[in-house]
């Protein structure tokens, strides 16, 4: 992405957030929202959150796909890590040098 | 009125400092997904969403197309519209200009904080305003020191491909709180996976993902009441 399209999607991706915001103000009131759909919308984040963490696992190769080992331990040690800490800072100085060791290993 | 305000802020100062790690990690992020210092910054003043800013930059460092980028975010922010109508109540004295401006201070963490606060002292925007503006300064100041960060350590040399899954395998981790969450995540997993190997690096992944998973985490939970 050049330049300014990086500053064209920071202002578009800005407006998409305000406008959500704001329309859940002023207007969302006024339409019934079932639990339904706000049950859905709970697990929105998690699904796209997920598919970044397997898409980065999962490197393509002509044609192939191929699974990142040094990735895939780095991704399950930090998870672990934050399963148990709590801590965001711990798991991701974990989760990195488990995979910088992985990686030097194979 | 004033003492709400000042309550919101002390109230909203121990998840400041968690909001601030996430900064940290995104101006990290952002620099290692060749964002300059300045558009990192900027992202951070005009959009102020933990969620959108991170998936934006993991899209941007995969080489995603601007469409694909507005769909998926978009979806992300289809939260807020709940989050505003609950909210609404609340914000009702306030004069229509007012509102338009606390509306920018909606997330995942003002308005948990808010709503569960204003069920104990009743609605107070004020409060609102005191928390929103402890976490938009929380994550500009963290951003800049990511980006700073990111400028000095060049997370490309110490493995940018790493830092990324770490950083949103811990995420998600922490978002995974009762079964129907593990069994959509175990979904998405499976999806993911299967769109990859028979599309490889294909642009709707993401979104298909994010579309369809949470129908099964939507299943569980009303089987579950």
């Amino acid at each position: 992405m050049t330049m300014n399209d990086t500053i064209l999607l920071i202002i578009t991706l800005a407006i998409i957030t305000y406008l959500s915001r704001l329309i859940g103000l002023e207007v969302m009131t006024k339409i019934h929202v079932t639990p339904t759909i706000k049950t859905y919308l709970q697990f929105v984040p998690i699904s796209i959150i997920t598919a970044l963490v397997v898409i980065q696992i999962m490197t393509p190769e002509g044609g192939l796909t191929y699974v990142s080992i040094p990735i895939t331990v780095a991704a399950i040690s930090s998870g672990l890590t934050m399963f148990f800490s709590k801590s965001l800072l711990l798991s991701l100085i974990i989760g990195m040098i488990c995979g910088i060791v992985t990686r030097m290993l194979f | 009125m004033t003492s709400y305000f000042r309550y919101g802020i002390i109230i909203a100062l121990p998840l400041a400092l968690a909001i601030a790690t996430y900064g940290v990690s995104y101006g990290v992020l952002a620099i290692g997904a060749g964002m300059s210092y300045f558009e990192a910054i900027l992202m951070s003043i005009l959009v102020f969403s933990g969620s959108v800013q991170l998936v934006a930059v993991a899209m941007i460092a995969s080489g995603a197309s601007f469409m694909n980028l507005v769909i998926a975010t978009s979806l992300l922010n289809l939260r807020n519209l709940l989050y505003g109508a609950a909210l609404s109540d609340g914000f009702h004295q306030l004069k229509r200009s007012t509102r338009f401006l606390y509306a920018f201070g909606i997330n995942d963490e003002s308005f948990v904080l808010s709503t569960s606060k204003f069920k104990e002292i009743g609605p107070a925007p004020r409060f609102f305003l005191g928390a929103a503006i402890t976490f938009y300064v929380s994550w500009l100041l963290s951003s800049i020191v990511g980006a700073s960060l990111g400028n000095v350590i060049d997370p490309v040399a110490y493995g940018l491909d790493l830092a990324f899954p770490v950083t949103f395998a811990a995420l998600l981790v922490q978002s995974i709180t009762n079964y129907p969450a593990f069994a959509t995540m175990g979904l998405a997993v499976l999806l993911t996976i299967s769109l990859e190997v028979l599309f490889p690096t294909n642009q709707f992944t993401i979104i298909i993902v994010g579309i369809v998973a949470p129908f099964l985490g939507l299943f569980l939970s009303r089987k579950g009441r």
